[in-house]
């Protein structure tokens, strides 16, 4: 008994810290936020009943991607509508490149704090197109019919936002490394 | 490289964003095979736009809730309608005649109130017991005795000049005058569990702030409605009346009770609420009934006054009514009433006692099992040529595809999912109206289970419903304060009545389980109540 909840504190603490970066590499190829939260339930169960096989001596985030992805490719076979949007070759590369990437636990907690700083000093007009694409989980058409202007122009107003946010957050995290 | 980089960044920006086209998902998929260091950035992105995603989930109001449906359900019929520019210019020229109504309406007031009378706006009057009868009200006449002919908001009585001090409150709660304008109540702490944190007077003052004033007045109705309720419990706590099991009629009242949140300690209310669990807990009246609803809102009861109240007593009741509940659990997953299929509706009010017992932390496993087997009985049921989630009714009683369809989304919900089946499911439901009387035999179960499938979902689609369907509620009240579909006053009718305006807040909103619901301790249920399990918590409410 006391080794099963060992278990599943042992599972908690890896699961808590890597799941940001899981429902990351979800969102890479399901861009529905309600289906991602159904796919991310599907996936923590599939980790607790698989965590028996994990080994330790290995990292937890890059054996948790590995499941995650295997999860949406069914998630995908399944919708027979909706199929696979990058193909099987390039999600190699694409984990590939999560692998490399990816934060430790609290480097990710540092962005996410960085990255509500960096939001605060948007300018009004550039914050409000966040809260729109992101708060009010807008299409991009909904949000250019709202503010009168073309697909185009929003797409490159939210990746200019996107650039000024990651500029941000690096210069903030430079600040705060000794 | 800088203009590589930017045309990098458009590209993946649209694919994020859903609009990127045939030729980008190539050139994206080429760029990422072929370049590491695009792929990196590709990384980089996505998870940029996940943290935005988490930041924004954490941070977002009711208010702010995806308008998914009500861009399926309602501006697309607007959008069909408005064709013309004098639709809208009628609209507008309505709207200011409706604003000229009001102010003229708040400016002079009526010569009824030029008689030394004020209008004032009250706290919720702490209920009285039942040595202390509440004085008779009818709904549709004010405390002054003039009958205004339409529904009354308690919640400004009329009373005279030099009468008005606030009503005397239970200890630890100060009397405050309800104005909707009022700024949020400063963090007090309050008893319970984070199901219950919602159900508190300061709790629910935020809350009402921010839903507007039919809110409060849909609640005082409610917590008058109680005190008629507690005027006809038996001696021995049971509520009964013909043709409902005394046990679930009982069970749902001290449900409704529990859920109106008054202080449990100190609370008016809490001779009824402690006899009808003694009645539960204590006698022998249809004690181990074959009735599994009964069994069901009887967990149901007792699991919530586990949280609310804290005796041990009432974790042993649960446990042992748990129990009893996963052991009638279909094979093939969810409950009936006879082995060949699951009804949504029983299941539903088993799958909500079982969750609301799991995320207690009853520590069944089985629970959890029980409840997503059940969402997988109603998920198969689904009628393929309809395209929705429409249950057929089993003895062609067509107004009962409502109760069966909001059973089914209700499983759904509790069991984690907020994906296409539950959005079926509810498109199916808009053309339930919100409504009561119903012209089509609809029950109240029914608008009760669809009311707690469309305040799960959250946004917009329950914003809309509930504005439109409290108010309704309200105007049905009979005048001796009850509810009835049978023109005879109804303590069952009257139970499901009050607990359908409690819903925004009995508990919280089932879409903020699930990950409570696979790991008991996962970061939803840290966020939302960081010492939900620990023995007794002080809970601390900052609205």
């Amino acid at each position: 008994m006391i080794e099963a909840a060992d278990q599943h504190e042992r599972f908690l603490s890896y699961f808590l810290a890597h799941q940001s970066e899981i429902e990351a590499v979800i969102g890479a190829w399901v861009r529905d936020w309600h289906a991602r939260q159904d796919l991310l339930q599907e996936v923590a169960l599939v980790l607790w009943q698989k965590f028996g096989e994990y080994d330790a001596s290995r990292p937890f985030g890059a054996w948790a991607r590995g499941i995650t992805v295997k999860k949406v490719m069914q998630w995908f076979a399944k919708q027979h509508r909706a199929p696979l949007p990058l193909s099987p070759e390039t999600i190699e590369a694409v984990i590939a490149a999560f692998d490399e990437t990816a934060p430790d636990p609290d480097e990710a907690r540092r962005i996410e704090a960085a990255l509500a700083e960096c939001l605060e000093t948007l300018p009004e007009k550039s914050r409000r197109l966040v809260r729109m694409r992101y708060e009010e989980r807008r299409t991009l058409g909904e949000i250019a019919q709202t503010i009168a202007s073309t697909l185009d122009a929003v797409n490159k107003a939210l990746s200019r936002i996107r650039r000024a946010l990651r500029s941000c957050i690096e210069e903030r995290l430079a600040e705060v490394e000794p | 490289m800088i203009a590589p980089m930017n045309e990098w960044d458009e590209l993946v920006g649209r694919y994020l964003d859903g609009i990127a086209s045939s030729e980008d998902l190539d050139r994206l998929q080429t760029l990422l095979r072929s370049d590491p260091g695009f792929a990196r950035r590709f990384a980089d992105a996505v998870r940029l736009d996940q943290y935005l995603c988490r930041h924004f989930a954490v941070t977002r109001s009711p208010a702010g809730e995806a308008p998914r449906l009500r861009r399926a359900v309602v501006m697309d019929r607007w959008a069909r309608r408005i064709e013309h520019w004098w639709g809208p210019a009628i609209a507008v020229a309505l709207h200011i005649a409706l604003i000229g109504v009001l102010i003229r309406w708040v400016v002079w007031p009526s010569p009824r109130g030029e008689s030394g009378v004020d209008v004032v706006m009250m706290e919720p009057t702490p209920s009285p017991t039942l040595d202390q009868p509440p004085e008779p009200m009818g709904p549709r006449t004010s405390r002054a005795g003039a009958d205004t002919g339409q529904w009354t908001p308690a919640t400004s009585a009329l009373a005279p000049a030099g009468e008005t001090s606030a009503p005397e409150m239970p200890e630890g709660i100060a009397a405050q005058p309800v104005r909707p304008e009022r700024p949020l109540v400063p963090a007090v702490t309050i008893p319970g569990h984070w199901l219950t944190r919602h159900r508190y007077p300061e709790a629910r003052r935020a809350w009402f702030a921010r839903l507007g004033t039919w809110a409060s007045e849909a609640d005082q109705v409610a917590a008058d409605a109680l005190t008629r309720l507690m005027a006809r419990q038996s001696s021995d706590g049971a509520w009964r009346e013909d043709g409902s099991h005394p046990r679930a009629l009982t069970s749902m009242a001290v449900l409704a009770l529990l859920a109106h949140g008054e202080h449990p300690d100190t609370s008016a209310q809490r001779t009824a609420i402690r006899k009808g669990l003694d009645y539960l807990l204590g006698s022998d009246e249809g004690r181990g009934t074959s009735d599994l609803r009964t069994r069901a809102l009887e967990l149901l009861a007792v699991a919530d006054a586990a949280a609310v109240l804290r005796r041990p007593e009432y974790w042993t009741a649960a446990k042992e009514r748990g129990a009893s509940v996963l052991s009638q659990a279909l094979p093939d997953g969810g409950w009936g009433w006879s082995e060949r299929e699951a009804d949504p509706v029983l299941t539903a009010w088993c799958a909500s006692a079982l969750a609301v017992w799991h995320a207690l932390g009853s520590g069944d496993a089985r629970s959890r099992a029980a409840v997503a087997r059940a969402a997988d009985a109603m998920d198969r049921a689904l009628q393929p040529a309809a395209g929705t989630l429409y249950y057929p009714p089993a003895e062609g009683r067509a107004y009962q595809r409502w109760a069966r369809t909001a059973g089914a989304v209700l499983t759904l919900q509790l069991a984690g999912h907020q994906g296409v089946r539950v959005q079926r499911g509810l498109r199916a439901l808009s053309g339930m109206p919100a409504a009561w009387p119903r012209t089509d035999g609809g029950s109240l179960e029914a608008v009760l289970l669809a009311t707690h499938a469309y305040y799960n979902e959250g946004g917009p689609i329950w914003l809309d419903w509930i504005r439109r369907l409290a108010p309704a509620i309200c105007h049905a009240r009979q005048a001796d304060g009850m509810w009835s579909t049978s023109g005879r006053s109804s303590i069952r009718d009257t139970v499901l009545a009050v607990l359908i305006l409690e819903i925004p807040y009995r508990y919280p909103p089932a879409r903020e389980w699930p990950l409570a619901w696979v790991i008991p301790d996962s970061p939803t249920a840290a966020r939302m109540a960081y010492a939900s399990y620990a023995p007794n918590p002080p809970f601390v409410c900052v609205p």
